[in-house]
């Protein structure tokens, strides 16, 4: 037992290290899961005389997508977005976050828009009440307006298919 | 999987850019509205408080725009007449505990401040113990 403790005391480090090495420090835990989407009064980026409010966006289960046209991250997940939005199964809606309105105009004409609705969050006090840090960033939320899971950073194929798709398809059901 | 590496590489890189860049004074943030007490609490707090974009950085040294934006928040909360307390629990409803440096004392993080003395003290009764050891030996 005795010769072996160095190896085993190299093998614990080595497990603990693992393990730390698969934690992702930028994904920093949202307080926010769990809780009423933080209310806000803002324009509409496409109308800018219609206000939008938190309640608008409630009723059904969608994904509320954080972006903007000076994003570069952005465009890497906006084709999962458009085929999101052409299969037609939840709503997309955005907020795009300090951004210039002619800007994100032209991003839209040339990317293609899958939002149902955008908030245009001119000066980020909107993204600082839902803790945005890191553009773009994708919430799931519930028909109630619960957030129920938070990403930063681009969509991904398995993040889609594996965590947020399930999410959204369970809530449907209740 | 590839591109997903050089896309976090790209964005380390140009975070690191932002982060180390020249910070842009503030036009907004105007320091000679705050009282004597105010001031001194307005920059002991962003030495206190993270910047979520460059993570090792406080509010204080980062040049993120974030970091910017919640400097201009805690200045207007730091004037309205917000405790530290008040202002803490602000950022970290919206951003978590992470927001700390100083990680607050709960159930969680009580491992993380004490650990380092417990492994302290497993070690320095380790090593007397195997000194013992050589000490008998020796004689």
């Amino acid at each position: 037992m005795r010769p072996f403790l160095p190896l085993l005391v190299f093998a614990g480090l080595a497990v603990l290290l693992a393990l730390g090495l698969s934690l992702d420090p930028s994904q920093v835990d949202s307080p926010l899961i769990g809780q009423k989407m933080p209310a806000f009064n803002a324009p509409a980026l496409l109308d800018e005389q219609r206000q939008i409010q938190t309640k608008d966006w409630t009723g059904r289960s969608s994904l509320i997508n954080v972006w903007a046209s000076w994003c570069v991250a952005c465009l890497d997940e906006h084709p999962l977005l458009m085929a999101l939005y052409k299969s037609n199964a939840f709503p997309i809606y955005g907020i795009n976050y300090k951004d210039k309105k002619d800007d994100a105009f032209r991003w839209l004409n040339t990317e293609g828009n899958p939002y149902r609705d955008i908030v245009y969050d001119i000066d980020g006090n909107v993204g600082i009440d839902w803790g945005v840090y890191g553009v773009p960033e994708s919430y799931v939320v519930d028909a109630e307006g619960i957030i129920r899971y938070k990403h930063v950073g681009p969509l991904t194929d398995p993040v889609l298919t594996n965590k947020i798709l399930p999410l959204l398809e369970a809530q449907e059901q209740q | 999987m590839i591109h997903q590496r050089y896309l976090a590489c790209g964005s380390i890189l140009f975070c690191m850019l932002v982060c180390f860049g020249i910070a842009a004074s503030s036009t907004v943030i105007d320091e000679s509205r705050l009282s004597a007490p105010q001031l001194k609490q307005y920059q002991s707090l962003l030495k206190e408080l993270r910047c979520l974009v460059c993570q090792n950085q406080s509010l204080a040294e980062s040049s993120a725009e974030l970091a910017g934006d919640l400097r201009i928040i805690v200045f207007e909360m730091v004037l309205a007449g917000s405790s530290n307390e008040e202002i803490y629990h602000f950022l970290a409803n919206r951003y978590s505990d992470f927001v700390l440096y100083n990680p607050p004392l709960k159930a969680k993080t009580i491992p993380l401040w004490i650990l380092p003395f417990v492994l302290l003290l497993a070690l320095s009764l380790g090593v007397f113990f195997y000194l013992q050891k050589q000490n008998k030996k020796n004689r």
